[in-house]
């Protein structure tokens, strides 16, 4: 994972990096305690759009060095993120055939995902190109694999999109520089809810939990973590556990909401 | 300007193309972009022709950027770059005015802007930036900037954007 002492986390993504409890940069966090700093600008519903905006926009206000660790976990190809003015700010409403107040008005013509999956190689090209510029230690991971069909949202995935001329360099291309993805490695989103069959349906997350984060990082960087860091890990497992079965039924939101506002010290524990 | 070995030009449908290929006389020519094309097709061939090309410091890349107001969509395996939004379009038509705002527009199209620069500058090309309409970017530096993220984005890309006409004289 690292080759050289760093002095600074930057980490960017969607919901896999940054929830309502602690995902893999709390994990690389607690591995490497008081001797780094540590920015997370992962951002729920984030598409790869916004994940470049935000990384672009962090390197104009830290200046990564060599003394950086830069980390990019790219989210899904289907998601569109909106700057609205009214908002001041970005809309990440997650995949664009889910309910949302942006999504709800994009048109079904417009919604053609090989539209997306060039969109999205493009922009991650450039955001790997952009990568390969800096002097800090960097590496590219990703919440599923982009550019192969399987997620059960791409109903209109056409493969031949993959080996298309306006395509196929980009993906050859990322290819040899992201890492494998959650899903790849053994992440399994259904797997995940099973694991949590005894709660009720609306509290059945499929976000990884912190074991999950810590055997992907273990796994994709062949990086073995301190006892220490896994006894860390295991205790924040263990408090998420009885947050979830303790939860009160009328609540009255979300789980991740629950959690944010009941919680926020274990939301952001550093 | 000497040593020309690539000249690679990312257009939308400018036409100063012949004064600057006049005037710098490079040893090969790359034209890349078509009418009606937005930024992010433009950033899009970018990427396809670093990547065929592996663009170095030996290279001159002048990109014409375009409009903000411009969207590119790459449907039934073909794209669509149809100009202006407020011209009209098949897909143009389309998109929603609550989505198609120029801040929207704008934080996605100087993200694209800020990758190539970037690049570009890591490898030591010569790189010449212009806006097909430069006052947008100027004015939207007063008018549509209201967040810090688009703030510090576009003050690098200002300090890049040019006028591209006077390539081959100042240099």
């Amino acid at each position: 994972m690292i080759t050289r002492p760093v002095k600074r986390l930057f980490a960017f993504g969607c919901s896999y990096t940054r929830y309502a409890w602690p995902m893999w940069p709390e994990v690389i966090k607690l591995e490497f305690g008081d001797q780094i700093e540590y920015y997370n600008f992962g951002h729920s519903g984030a598409g790869n759009e916004y994940i470049r905006h935000q990384l672009f926009h962090a390197n104009q206000e830290f200046s990564f060095d060599q003394d950086d660790l830069v980390i990019v976990c790219w989210s899904s190809v289907f998601r569109s993120d909106w700057f609205i003015k009214s908002h001041r700010g970005w809309f990440t409403e997650g995949n664009i055939l889910h309910p949302g107040t942006c999504n709800e008005k994009l048109a079904p013509d417009l919604l053609n995902i090989n539209h997306y999956i060039i969109r999205d190689a493009s922009i991650m090209t450039g955001g790997s190109k952009f990568l390969e510029t800096l002097t800090s230690q960097t590496h590219q991971i990703c919440m599923l694999d982009n550019f192969f069909p399987g997620e059960k949202d791409h109903q209109f995935f056409e493969t031949e999109i993959l080996d298309h001329p306006e395509c196929k360099p980009m993906i050859d291309y990322l290819n040899t520089k992201l890492k494998p993805s959650f899903w790849e490695m053994g992440y399994d989103q259904d797997y995940n809810e099973n694991k949590l069959i005894i709660l009720p349906p609306e509290d059945r997350d499929t976000h990884p939990m912190p074991i999950d984060s810590m055997k992907y990082l273990s796994k994709v960087f062949d990086y073995e973590f301190s006892p220490d860091t896994i006894k860390g890990v295991e205790e924040w497992e263990s408090k998420l556990w009885n947050i979830m079965i303790n939860r009160p039924s009328d609540s009255g939101i979300v789980l991740q909401e629950y959690i944010e506002t009941k919680f926020p010290e274990f939301s952001q524990p550093f | 300007m000497t040593n020309v070995q690539r000249l690679f030009l990312f257009d939308n449908d400018n036409n100063e193309i012949e004064k600057i290929l006049n005037s710098l006389q490079p040893l090969e020519c790359f034209k890349f972009g078509q009418t009606g094309a937005g930024n992010s097709y433009l950033s899009h061939v970018f990427n396809l022709a670093n990547i065929e090309h592996k663009i170095s410091h030996n290279d001159v890349v002048i990109m014409f950027w375009s409009n903000f107001n411009r969207w590119d969509w790459f449907i039934d395996f073909k794209w669509s770059n149809e100009g202006d939004t407020n011209k009209g379009g098949k897909y143009n038509s389309l998109l929603n005015s609550d989505l198609d705002q120029i801040e929207h527009c704008m934080s996605r199209d100087i993200t694209h802007m800020y990758a190539v620069m970037k690049y570009l500058d890591f490898v030591g090309a010569r790189h010449y930036h212009q806006m097909l309409d430069f006052t947008m970017f100027t004015k939207l530096k007063f008018d549509n900037i209201i967040c810090k993220s688009q703030k510090s984005i576009s003050e690098y890309i200002r300090t890049k954007l040019t006028k591209i006409e006077r390539i081959g004289y100042d240099n």
